[in-house]
């Protein structure tokens, strides 16, 4: 009887362990996602704050006055917003889907056919998996002007094209799809072309979605590089437009926060389309490393 | 049912080839698949690995590269007393020191807890790893409004400054770096987070028939496992956060008093304000020496740790 | 049509440690129609000899001819050959129809309606006429093997070729599709080269064997033959299961002397062995099924029952005397005790002597010579 008491107060009390770690972890996981939060809310509540509220001074979390004023404009009345859009979604696209183009078929050479000096080529390429790209930047530039190649869609497209992360992937990729249906392809009468169009392809769809997004959303977000080689309004990406937007609005907080707000929502919307593939093609990456 | 079809007058050799025995053919086919990336990678990659080389050698005129003046390791040398690459390179290092561990942190905890069966684990994913898909101006630009004046930085902070953060020597760049670690959190989160599923749960029923707690678990099941994980996480942001521009950019033009400058932006300074291309190449070079360095190391410690 | 011809074929690979010879000198023919299966150990050259043929592999000496064509420089599918793979090698992303069709397609000039029909045709005679508009991942192993061996006859090649496509089966499928297959290649009357490491495999389906080892054959020979005729003590040991039993010996006189026990042999046998013989250490070897055991002959040996093993039909007994061990069939009726001293004789008819230096065997019966070219006297 008395062994039974025991057990029971036992597994009381270890149910109520569990219980306020349950709380805990609650506790710690919401805390940390309205921290996450906070900024988001700041860019959307400064955005539809009137200036004659942000003009006063004092801070708010929720804004006494609501207006979509800003919104609207950049939405409807300048449309410079969709021309920046337009150049970011242009460069993006090109340089993924070249990259997905010659990375596979560097990496299916590598791979799947078997000519010599290809080992050492593919040393080559993962030696220079090691060199940080922005190190490059000033020798890039003079061969972008040598080129002729300011302010184009090329001076951003290219560079990005020739790193190795995508070589890298694909090869380790590749090696893994097994040899004996690339010969029973063979036997079918598939020519090299044929094989890596319809066997290859085909099977890598996954690790070639996983770069793809991953190379789009990083194209899309460039930087410093787009800051260098174009200087041209109309030709700027989304990321470098926002910033001469805040130089010009420096005292309208509302307008720069529409113009993020809106700057955001393009890869928003993808992250919340494909939110399980980015984050398996993130794991993808570290998998390798 | 005999073939029919498929008789001797199939058996033939193509013109091609003919023309090629076998290895020579793979070897054409072979080039003709790697040729677009290896002239990409020449052009825009080797050629300027190269050409870099070259410039950090000389005095490098932009306008008339032909006027250029070989002056060896002038440069190098140059770059050695110049004060404000000491300060960037130690301005680099303190960002990466208080970056690094504080995503490791973040992103392990968020891991380990989101590992368990939460409610709304979907949303919680979502607004963790969300920041990542911003470009870094919208990042530096909102986290800029946060740290000014008004801001929710600066009206709850405020006490530890005199003004906002990012116009003090001290605590412009701890600014920067809690930018950074929302920003990038996310993403080693996802990495961490994969590992951590990985990690067979029988491992730990049967550590719980062997009487280990929680802390025994994590620490003896938990850790060794996300080991790789933890090295990758430790070494890809680190050479990812040496290279940190766009941040001290927006927020504090490398301010107040070069206290935020790093290594990148002032390189930026020197190859695209100032237009001392040589000396610019010098120190992208130096930072890539560098970087190698510490990626040769961490692939040493990598190596060593897989056996 | 379906001839092969395989003349002096070399293949040799570079690796750190020097040239490998993987197949070394191989000559051999196949008759039209016929299924010839090469058997052999991992390692043997066996697999590189079949993907030779069907231009999978480069060649680097010899010549390969199917009918009168050389085909050594002739692309794979241009070969008139069609092969099955051990993991099946199915494309995965296609459905089964679409499998079957696509060497169709690619290599002839047949219409979609023909296509249709011969992939059709072919699915049913396989059994998978269901299966048609299934992906590969959705089928079981033995329903998978069927695609595969239904690929390779919807071309209706001059030759099949086989690389172990059964070794990824259970074993009671891989019985049942081993007759299968038998009894397709026999429908079709198309030649057929089946490798395989399974010698049970190779004598149940085969019109001929051909045993390679280390690159080269050791023998060629209907299933008959080189189980009742091996030209080595390799083949002796290869083919039959349990395997052959064998003791070092010597011969003096008419009587055999091994550590443990002497046998008297004929003496008619006795001098053939002395002929042929070109050193004094010897392998006596006979088949476990070959043994009797009876008390009534010339001569018997003696020997303790270590072990018993029913296996229905048969018993084995794993006999020992000293360091001398035995492996003999009986009946499956006949009872033993452990422990019990068992007389067994060993009919001269079964017995086989080999050199103990080369592993030849010293008493092979006219005829039944592992010439290798004895093959080629239809081609």
């Amino acid at each position: 009887m008395s062994n039974a008491d025991t057990t029971q107060s036992l597994t009381d009390r270890l149910t109520d362990r569990d219980t306020q770690y349950r709380i805990a972890l609650y506790a710690v996981m919401y805390g940390l996602a309205v921290v996450f939060f906070i900024p988001y809310w700041r860019m959307f509540q400064l955005s539809v704050t009137p200036m004659s509220v942000l003009s006063q001074g004092g801070f708010n979390w929720i804004p006494p006055e609501l207006t979509f004023a800003v919104w609207q404009r950049y939405l409807v009345e300048e449309p410079i917003i969709y021309q920046w859009a337009f150049n970011t979604l242009t460069i993006a696209s090109i340089t993924t889907f070249l990259v997905l183009l010659v990375d596979s078929m560097i990496a299916f050479s590598i791979t799947r056919l078997d000519w010599p000096g290809q080992g050492a080529i593919l040393a080559v390429i993962m030696a220079s998996f090691m060199i940080p790209g922005y190190v490059n930047i000033i020798p890039l530039y003079t061969l972008i002007n040598d080129l002729g190649l300011m302010n184009s869609y090329w001076a951003i497209i290219l560079p990005f094209a020739a790193g190795p992360l995508g070589v890298f992937l694909l090869v380790q990729f590749f090696r893994d799809i097994p040899e004996e249906l690339e010969e029973a392809a063979r036997l079918d009468g598939f020519s090299s072309l044929r094989i890596y169009a319809r066997i290859i392809l085909p099977l890598s769809t996954p690790i070639l979605t996983a770069l793809g997004l991953f190379v789009f959303i990083w194209s899309w977000n460039q930087f410093l590089w787009p800051l260098i080689v174009l200087n041209d309004d109309a030709l700027y990406t989304l990321p470098i437009g926002v910033v001469t937007l805040r130089d010009v609005n420096a005292l309208a907080p509302n307008v720069i926060m529409t113009s993020l707000a809106l700057a955001s929502l393009p890869l928003f919307i993808v992250f919340l389309l494909f939110q399980d593939k980015l984050i398996s093609s993130v794991q993808m990456q570290a998998g390798t490393g | 049912m005999s073939s029919v079809e498929a008789t001797t007058d199939t058996r033939t050799v193509s013109r091609w080839e003919q023309l090629f025995d076998r290895s020579t053919r793979e070897l054409l086919v072979g080039l003709l698949f790697a040729a677009p990336y290896l002239a990409l990678f020449t052009v825009f990659l080797l050629y300027p690995l190269l050409k870099g080389l070259y410039m950090s050698l000389h005095e490098w005129n932009f306008l008339e590269p032909s006027k250029s003046t070989y002056v060896g390791l002038e440069n190098y040398a140059r770059l050695l007393e110049d004060p404000a690459f000491w300060n960037a390179l130690w301005n680099t290092l303190e960002f990466v020191g208080m970056t690094v561990p504080l995503i490791v942190g973040i992103s392990l905890v968020l891991a380990l807890g989101l590992n368990k069966e939460l409610k709304g684990s979907r949303v919680l994913q979502f607004i963790y790893f969300s920041p990542y898909v911003l470009t870094v101006s919208v990042v530096g630009i909102i986290w800029a409004q946060m740290f000014a004046q008004g801001g929710v930085g600066t009206q709850y902070l405020g006490w530890l400054f005199e003004g906002t953060p990012l116009n003090s020597k001290f605590w412009a760049m701890p600014a920067i770096v809690v930018t950074t670690v929302w920003w990038q959190a996310g993403f080693y989160f996802a990495v961490l987070l994969a590992a951590r599923q990985n990690v067979p749960e029988r491992l730990y029923e049967a550590a719980r028939l062997d009487g280990a707690g929680p802390w025994r678990m994590f620490r003896d099941i938990t850790l060794p496992h996300m080991k790789n994980a933890l090295l990758f996480v430790v070494i890809a942001s680190s050479i990812f956060q040496f290279q940190v521009f766009g941040q001290p950019y927006l927020m504090t033009k490398g301010g107040p008093v070069g206290s935020t400058e790093t290594l990148v932006y002032y390189l930026y300074e020197l190859g695209f304000q100032t237009r001392e291309l040589g000396f610019g190449a010098a120190v992208g070079y130096t930072l890539l020496v560098i970087l190698v360095g510490v990626s040769a190391l961490n692939y040493v410690l990598v190596g060593t740790n897989d056996e | 049509m379906g001839r092969i011809t395989i003349d002096n074929v070399r293949k040799e690979y570079d690796s750190d440690a020097g040239t490998i010879r993987a197949v070394d000198d191989v000559s051999l023919n196949v008759r039209d129609g016929e299924f010839l299966t090469i058997v052999g150990p991992s390692g043997s050259g066996k697999s590189t000899l079949l993907r030779m043929i069907a231009g999978l592999e480069d060649i680097t000496g010899g010549e390969i001819r199917i009918d009168d064509t050389v085909v050594n420089d002739i692309a794979p599918q241009n070969r008139g050959v069609a092969m099955v793979f051990q993991n099946y090698a199915l494309y995965p992303h296609m459905s089964v129809r679409q499998n079957m069709s696509y060497g169709l397609k690619l290599t002839t000039d047949l219409g979609d309606d023909e296509i249709r029909r011969r992939v059709e045709d072919t699915a049913e005679m396989m059994g998978i006429g269901d299966l048609l508009d299934k992906k590969p991942n959705n089928l079981s192993g033995g329903q998978q093997q069927r695609v595969a061996t239904g690929r390779a006859i919807v071309r209706q090649p001059d030759v099949f070729l086989f690389d172990e496509p059964l070794s990824n089966l259970d074993a009671k499928l891989r019985l049942h599709m081993r007759t299968e297959l038998q009894r397709i290649q026999e429908e079709l009357e198309t030649t057929a080269v089946y490798v395989t490491h399974d010698q049970t495999e190779a004598m149940t389906m085969s019109d001929r064997i051909v045993i390679l080892n280390d690159g080269t054959i050791q023998q060629v020979g209907t299933p008959a033959e080189v189980y009742a005729d091996p030209v080595n003590k390799f083949v002796a040991d290869f083919i039959g299961s349990p395997s052959m039993n064998f003791f070092d010996v010597s011969l003096e006189e008419d009587v055999l002397y091994g550590d443990d026990f002497d046998y008297a042999i004929p003496s008619s046998f006795a001098s053939v062995v002395r002929e042929n013989a070109r050193s004094d250490s010897l392998v006596l070897g006979i088949r476990p099924e070959h043994i009797t055991v009876d008390t009534d002959g010339e001569d018997t040996v003696t020997a303790t029952l270590d072990v018993l093993e029913h296996e229905g039909s048969d018993n084995y007994l794993y006999l020992s005397k000293g360091d001398t061990e035995w492996t003999v069939r009986v009946d499956g009726n006949t009872r033993f005790e452990w422990g019990e001293t068992v007389e067994f004789s060993l009919p001269p008819e079964h017995l086989h002597v080999f050199d103990a230096e080369t592993g030849e065997n010293l008493v092979v019966e006219e005829g039944m010579t592992a010439d290798v070219d004895s093959s080629s006297v239809t081609a």
